[in-house]
């Protein structure tokens, strides 16, 4: 499906979907398109439930602050039981189950028991609070093991002993040699300090530096040595007293992996659901409805698009249409917005059963096993094949896999002549409205495709050529010619009638945008030609 | 300059220079202790410390044990991995873990409770970089950042509000051309400017010596991304700067050279030095010299 949701420009849209927790963005990047229908309306479920809460709490932004806050800081803890767990990992599981606690702090019981958000491993919980100067950060506290204390309590007195003793150490080198260290571990001083003959082995370490310098430093009294070795006999013992710790503590946490890993789960469950919904109050989304045969869109507002035109000035047209048949044929000029529409009602299909709401005033639709796009792709990924081969390659793929299936095919057969094409779209059409319970949509400019019985055929409203060309200013920029096409192009499907024969879109559109008159004139002149009976043009069988 | 708290207070300071055993670690060893000095006089957060890869560990010099190299005092923050978090007694409090992990491990960023040594792991990519620089800054853990960093991470420096870049060097007799001409390599890179306007030309990736010749002949004015993408050496880059006016997109803050003479006199240096312009003036005035070098007030008799 990764060619529909390419063609859809879902990632653009995507970009606003914000789940925090590092499981909800791993969802997020996922990019999945649910295809069961309980799964989705689950999440559709969940969505509701968070819009409620959010807007139950929105009186109350300082808590939608800290959840947002609690949800921001979620680590990626261990989730497999081990004997031993690194430090960090049970700072991580620490960090996690005090912004857990955050978490349901702030929702209500209804939101907590939806998303099964119960508190949390309370005995795991307390004995790693235990170990930390704040509720999220953490380290081996004295109090975990009486050894421990004591080891530490006489590192302190060895470490003021040794402090003490490179003090006196260093007040004597400033005093006698004028050699102020101030913490210093060695210094670089002119040989001329020690001018007077060989310096004190028992104070100083020297050592050659350059032809007039040497590089100093303070050697350890007796007793600051003894101190230090004991020091280091200390910090072994320490290490071990802390080994000892992490392995009880890793115990509990083995212990607990499950209870952990369901309250993963159902954070991340709240997480998405919470996106979903604010997602869905930015972009005024509704819940899409999934037990009708039919597509419907009532405003469906395709934000790619809808975007893309605020930032030129231009306005943009949401979409409403009904399609009931398994086969829609969609005609339209260019620039009528054909390729819109089809990405419009991909991008409907695709937000729904990625499990979010839509942006539309009303979207009916039903799950789809599939949902695929054949037409013009960034790059072609046959090598050796013709645009042509390509191109039927795709269709025959397609099919294959059509049951149950929603298909968009732009501009289908464009890579051979039009009679050909008219041809083959005319039997892709057949076979599709002919069943397999799929619904395709074939976007096309040849109007020469039969007409088959269960098929629908539509078109894009396209030109209001009166008001266009009223409007028309022969020597205006091209971009305010392309606002000018905006402007009075209908972006509507309507049904497919004889109003739209008679006069080309194309042509009047060439016109605007600067083609010379007399070509116009000309082509239009082939274009009636071309619609007199027994002209050859087209194949239409009619039905 | 670079002998006070103030030069670093506040401040993310990169520590680069040409190449391994430049004097980078022991220059940040320097300055942190005179920060910490000062945060402990004014009531201020102590630094944080941290390198761009591994620092490594060193053999300690009087107890002949392995230890690692960067000393911290209790109160300071530091980043290291997982494996080297509980060597070196500092008996850490660990703030945050990194997301993802590097060669070595998960990195996290933890405070020392107690004096002692620490292995300083570091992100490897810029991203990571700019995550640890933030949760550091941005979180309130420490003002004052060191990072013991790669020159093509200097990338970070440009894009940070308050961060700095320090270029440490050895420079001893054998070297002293060769170190000079680094010097007023970096100088001339230093001073490129920053791009202000329609250029001809912009250098997407590395400007090589190879990718100099290619440069359109009608391209006067040609843009980089910042100094670290030019790998020209200082002959090849004078004659581009004769040809050609080179702009930058971004220019780090630059706190000053940090200078370990050996076996040479400062004054040499000085000497070399004292006709290349660097920032309107002459390099000469931006080099400070030998952090660790105690001018004795008087000499002592043993």
């Amino acid at each position: 499906m990764k060619d529909a949701w390419n063609f859809a420009q879902m990632d653009d849209y995507w970009r606003r979907y914000e789940p925090l927790t590092p499981w909800g963005q791993d969802h997020r990047e996922a990019r999945r398109v649910l295809v069961d229908e309980k799964e989705i309306q689950d999440r559709h479920d969940d969505i509701d439930v968070a819009a409620q809460f959010l807007a139950d709490a929105a009186a109350n932004p300082v808590s939608l602050d800290r959840l947002a806050y609690h949800l921001k800081r979620m680590p990626r803890l261990p989730l497999a039981e081990k004997d031993e767990y690194e430090l960090i990992e049970l700072f991580q599981v620490k960090k996690f189950l005090a912004n857990y606690r955050g978490v349901l702090s702030v929702l209500d019981d209804r939101t907590r028991g939806r998303f099964n958000l119960v508190p949390a491993c309370p005995g795991l919980a307390a004995e790693l609070d235990r170990g930390g100067s704040d509720a999220e950060t953490f380290y081996l506290a004295d109090s975990y093991d009486p050894g421990l204390g004591a080891c530490r309590a006489s590192l302190a007195a060895i470490d003021a002993e040794i402090r003490e003793a490179r003090a006196a150490s260093e007040e004597r080198a400033k005093v006698e040699f004028g050699l102020s260290f101030k913490g210093r571990e060695f210094l670089v001083v002119a040989r001329s300090v020690f001018h007077e003959g060989a310096p004190d082995p028992v104070t100083f370490l020297i050592d050659p530096y350059d032809d007039g310098r040497v590089l100093v430093r303070l050697l350890p009294t007796g007793s600051a040595v003894a101190a230090m070795e004991k020091r280091e006999r200390l910090l072994e013992s320490e290490r071990e007293a802390e080994n000892a710790v992490i392995r009880r503590l890793s115990a509990l946490a083995s212990k607990a992996m499950a209870e952990l890993r369901g309250a993963v789960a159902a954070l991340t469950r709240w997480d998405i659901a919470r996106a979903g919904a604010i997602l869905a109050d930015q972009t005024a989304s509704i819940r899409p409805e999934l037990d009708s045969s039919a597509m419907l869109l009532e405003e469906a507002r395709f934000v790619p698009c809808a975007d893309e035109c605020k930032e030129l000035g231009l306005e943009y047209h949401p979409l409403s249409a009904r399609f009931d048949s398994g086969a829609v044929v969609l005609f339209g000029s260019n620039m009528g917005g054909k390729t819109v529409a089809l990405k419009t009602m991909l991008f409907m299909q695709l937000l729904a059963q990625a499990g979010l709401f839509v942006p539309a005033r009303r979207f009916c639709s039903h799950v789809y096993r599939r949902v695929d796009y054949v037409g013009e792709l960034a790059g072609e990924r046959l090598t050796g094949l013709s645009g042509f081969g390509f191109e039927i390659w795709r269709f025959q793929e397609a099919w294959q896999r059509s049951e149950g299936a929603l298909i968009a095919f732009d501009e289908p057969a464009r890579t051979t002549g039009s009679h050909e094409a008219e041809a083959l779209l005319s039997a892709l059409v057949e076979a599709y409205a002919n069943g397999r319970g799929a619904r395709a949509f074939f976007a096309t400019h040849f109007r020469g495709v039969a007409r088959v019985s269960g098929a629908e055929y539509r078109r894009m409203r396209g030109l209001d050529r009166a008001a266009a060309c009223e409007a028309l200013d022969a020597d205006a920029p091209l971009p305010e010619r392309l606002a000018g096409i905006n402007r009075h192009m209908r972006y509507e499907i309507v049904d497919d009638d004889d109003a739209a024969q008679g006069e080309s879109d194309a042509l009047a559109i060439a016109t605007m945008l600067g083609l010379d008159c007399g070509l116009v004139e000309r082509a239009q002149d082939y274009f009636r030609k071309s619609l007199l009976p027994g002209s050859g043009a087209g194949v239409s069988t009619g039905h | 300059m670079l002998d006070a708290p103030e030069d670093f207070l506040g401040f993310v300071t990169f520590i680069t220079g040409p190449e391994k055993h430049s004097g980078k670690t022991t220059f940040m060893n320097h300055a942190a202790r005179l920060v910490r000095q000062a945060v402990h006089a004014r009531g201020l957060r102590q630094p944080a410390l941290m390198t761009v890869g591994y620092d490594g560990e060193s053999r300690d010099y009087l107890t002949g044990l392995r230890k690692p190299a960067v000393f911290v005092q209790a109160g300071d923050a530091f980043v290291t991995a997982e494996r080297f978090l509980r060597s070196g007694g500092a008996s850490p409090e660990i703030l945050d873990a990194a997301p993802g992990a590097t060669a070595l491990g998960r990195l996290c960023v933890a405070r020392a409770r107690r004096d002692g040594f620490v292995a300083l792991v570091g992100p490897d990519g810029n991203s990571q970089v700019d995550w640890m620089l933030g949760r550091i800054v941005e979180g309130g853990i420490a003002d004052t950042v060191f990072v013991d960093g790669a020159i093509n991470r200097v990338t970070q420096v440009a894009g940070r509000a308050g961060a700095r870049l320090v270029y440490a060097l050895r420079i001893d007799r054998a070297n002293l051309d060769r170190s000079v001409d680094r010097l007023a390599r970096m100088a001339m890179l230093l001073d490129l400017p920053v791009e202000s306007g329609d250029v001809d030309y912009t250098v997407t990736g590395a400007l090589t010596s190879e990718a100099a010749s290619r440069l359109p002949r009608e391209a006067r004015l040609v843009a980089v991304e910042d100094f670290t993408r030019i790998f020209l050496d200082r002959r090849e880059l004078s004659v581009l700067l004769g040809e050609r006016r080179v702009v930058v997109r971004h220019r780090p803050d630059f706190a000053g050279f940090s200078v370990a003479t050996r076996a040479v006199d400062d004054c040499a240096v000085l000497e070399k030095c004292r006709d290349i312009p660097f920032m309107g003036a002459s390099l000469a005035d931006s080099l400070s010299f030998n952090p660790y070098e105690e001018r004795a007030a008087f000499g002592g008799t043993l």
